[in-house]
């Protein structure tokens, strides 16, 4: 009978295991290093020919990556010396790549982030300032003094980090075949949004008058439909504490979250933006509210002649407070090696060509003024109702404090899994933002006191 | 060579073993029905559950944008070409399958090696081995991120799909040493004595009598290497910085922007993305099982 190996006859001891390890150790060390002649990164440095700049975007989409790639052919056509390398990261684990970057210093030249994150590489002295270079290139003349603003808001330290090219702006979206249908006009209150979303809510048929964001990035939402019915138009009174607790801002969240499974699917629990889009496109929901940016997305779905938007409604009192004005443009490096040709990049992406170009294809507000003026700004719905609300002078911008390193993480992490309680009436709203805003007043004061 | 595996049969049944046919009574007749429908009602829920985000990226893939039918009919293809051509998923699928193959290959000697060495000799801090293979399990792929980079980064592998193979293979290899060396004790050690007997050296014997004897073993180690590999997303998004480079998962995740999804072009990447590892599968299923089995229960 054949016995199962136990090894004695066979087995063999061997003393000279660490000497073998060594010498594979030695071996694959010696492989690797022979492999590893010429690092791709170091060579770029050492080019002597045309400068070659490494740029990563940050939200990488088929059609997104085919304009920006167009742009940056468009810049190289103005500027043969300088050849730019696109890269393009996914939007959702962007920040894993270049926080590894940063921690081995093999950052890109130019990036595209988000305005919520300029904090976190700011902290990590990552970028690099751009306020001389915009002011000695008189753009402070040519670009929106709003987004401008609202670009140095952004930063810990009140410095340029991100040139204002293009901005989003907050609107509600609203099927204007559905309203037709339901005999209703376009929306002009908070009140007229309830109602319209009362009525045109159908459990039986699966439609509902309203997606709500009960899943990650729930509080973008949250905050545009909230603070301006509210009429609450900062987050942070003068002495740091956080408006969160504010009664008109409590009282506001209620209404929003009483829509929650009357008017919206149950499923909106842990609906994420994609979540709505496939809903508002597949005509399960009737409103949605997003930043202009989705447009082009809600056309390709429905077609132009069944997508409207509106911005968010005055608060009863009459207060007009508007929401998501987040700058999206470009930064620079500090450690690049090539900020001059970098800068020459940003400024491109400014300049009534690019800009132009740039914010057309994105479906962004311009930064350029006289972009601003063109037909394609004044023909596009969304991109009326956002300027126009800007041009109200009572209307006053909302700015998010994405300059406090916790802001990220407070109201992601941390307040999703207690929203998401609120939702399920585990958690009052009263409770969900007194925790809130004592989490954010501790950030902002702590801010204060450096 | 004479086969040295001894020739057993599986047993069979006796004619009468199963008995003359008895007429069940209604009682038991009604009791196997309910234990049917206990059994394959279950089944059924769980295949549906299982099965529902096939069809729903089956419908997406195959079906007209704006189209809000159940069925993907009328048929198409635009979304395939979009990804294809557009997205440039022809690239990614290339990369991902030279990664894939040559992670599998690599795995797979090395496993084969190493997992022999561990089963058939004694030596010096065997256990210390075993345990510390064991213990780089625990240890998840991102936190050895920024180290790796700098290793890849300081002998030129960054931007190399052998960064890839190498760290999928490195990351992999605990597992695949432990199962095949798990499979290889699984083998008599007889067997190859019987073989040096007539005339074979050891690596004769190896490759002769226990390699034929591991196929199950190789096809599950290979698998989990092939499937490891092909799915990894984040060495690829970490290691490579030129897009003619990047990997399948990592074009997948291009098509979920901030503000748009193309769900059909991203119900076609997820077609395209699971080609492979479904054909992988259909042909390697009955190793893998056998395998799998062989190694839990002995090794």
């Amino acid at each position: 009978m054949m016995r199962k190996n136990k090894g004695p006859s066979l087995a063999k001891t061997r003393s000279s295991g660490p000497a073998l390890a060594v010498a594979f150790l030695l071996a694959g060390v010696l492989g690797l290093t022979a492999c590893g002649s010429g690092s791709g990164a170091e060579k770029s440095a050492e080019d002597s020919g045309p400068v070659t700049l490494e740029l990563w975007d940050t939200d990488t989409r088929p059609e997104r990556t085919e304009n920006l790639k167009k742009l940056i052919s468009m810049f190289e056509e103005k500027n043969p010396s300088i050849k730019v390398n696109y890269l393009g990261l996914p939007t959702d684990s962007y920040m894993q790549k270049i926080s590894t970057a940063i921690a081995t210093k093999a950052t890109p030249d130019i990036i595209t982030p988000k305005a919520s994150d300029i904090s976190a590489l700011v902290a990590q002295k990552a970028l690099a300032p751009l306020d001389e270079k915009f002011q000695s290139g008189g753009w402070n003349d040519k670009i929106s003094p709003a987004m401008t603003q609202s670009s140095k808001a952004a930063a810990p330290d009140g410095k340029l980090y991100l040139t204002p090219a293009t901005s989003l702006a907050d609107v509600i979206y609203y099927r204007s075949d559905f309203y037709k249908n339901a005999g209703l006009s376009a929306p002009t209150s908070w009140d007229d949004f309830y109602g319209a979303a009362d009525k045109m809510t159908d459990k039986s048929a699966g439609k509902f008058g309203y997606t709500l964001r009960g899943g990650n990035g729930f509080f973008s939402q949250f905050v545009e439909m909230v603070y301006p019915q509210a009429g609450v138009d900062k987050f942070f009174r003068e002495d740091g504490t956080s408006t969160l607790d504010d009664p008109a801002v409590i009282a506001a969240a209620q209404d929003y979250v009483d829509l929650y499974g009357k008017d919206t699917a149950e499923s909106d629990l842990t609906a994420d933006f994609k979540t709505m889009v496939a809903q508002f496109g597949a005509g399960g929901a009737a409103m949605l509210s997003h930043s202009i940016g989705s447009y082009p997305t809600h056309v390709t779905a429905l077609g132009a002649d069944k997508v409207a938007a509106v911005a968010p409604f005055p608060s009863k009192s009459g207060k007009s407070v508007l929401t998501g004005r987040m700058t999206t443009g470009f930064a620079m490096f500090e450690a690049s090696k090539h900020k001059e040709a970098a800068w020459k990049f940003l400024e491109y992406t400014m300049s009534t060509e690019g800009n132009s170009f740039w914010a057309q294809k994105s479906g962004y507000l311009p930064g350029n003024l006289e972009v601003a003026k063109e037909a394609w700004v004044t023909d596009n719905p969304a991109m009326q109702t956002s300027i126009k609300a800007v041009e109200n002078k009572d209307a006053v911008v909302l700015e998010q404090p994405f300059y406090l390193p916790e802001f990220n993480s407070i109201t992601t992490t941390e307040m999703l899994p207690e929203w998401q309680r609120v939702l399920q009436g585990q958690l009052s709203v009263k409770d969900f933002l007194t925790q809130s805003a004592m989490k954010l007043t501790k950030a902002q004061q702590k801010y204060m006191k450096k | 060579m004479t086969s040295l595996l001894p020739q057993t049969a599986p047993p069979r049944l006796q004619a009468g073993d199963h008995g003359a046919y008895r007429p069940l009574s209604p009682l038991k007749k009604r009791a196997r029905r309910i234990d049917r429908i206990l059994t394959y009602v279950p089944l059924a829920l769980f295949l549906i559950f299982t099965l529902v985000p096939f069809y729903w990226m089956l419908l997406f893939a195959f079906r007209p944008t704006g189209s809000t039918s159940l069925v993907p009919w009328p048929i198409t293809f635009e979304h395939f070409e979009t990804v294809w051509n557009g997205s440039g998923f022809g690239i990614y699928f290339k990369n991902s399958l030279f990664v894939a193959v040559m992670s599998l290959l690599t795995s797979t000697v090395v496993a084969l090696l190493g997992g022999y060495a561990l089963a058939r000799f004694k030596f010096r801090g065997k256990t210390f081995f075993l345990v510390a293979m064991l213990c780089t399990q625990f240890v998840p792929g991102a936190m050895m991120l920024i180290p790796l980079f700098e290793i890849f980064n300081g002998v030129g592998l960054t931007n190399s799909l052998w960064s890839l193979i190498i760290s999928d293979t490195v990351f992999h290899l605990p597992l695949s040493l432990i199962l095949m060396s798990g499979f290889i004790r699984n083998v008599p050690v007889e067997l190859e004595e019987a073989a040096w007997v007539d005339g074979c050296t050891r690596i004769q014997a190896f490759r002769l009598v226990v390699l034929p004897l591991l196929k199950p073993g190789i096809v599950a180690v290979g698998s989990f290497a092939f499937i490891s590999a092909w799915n990894n997303f984040l060495f690829a998004i970490m290691f490579i910085s030129s897009q003619d480079q990047f990997t399948v998962p990592v074009g997948l995740s291009y098509l979920l922007g901030e503000f748009g999804a193309d769900f059909g072009a991203l119900a076609a990447g997820g077609v395209i993305a699971i080609i492979p590892v479904v054909l992988l599968f259909a042909y390697v299923q009955k190793f893998l099982v056998q395998g799998l089995s062989a190694g839990a229960v002995k090794g």
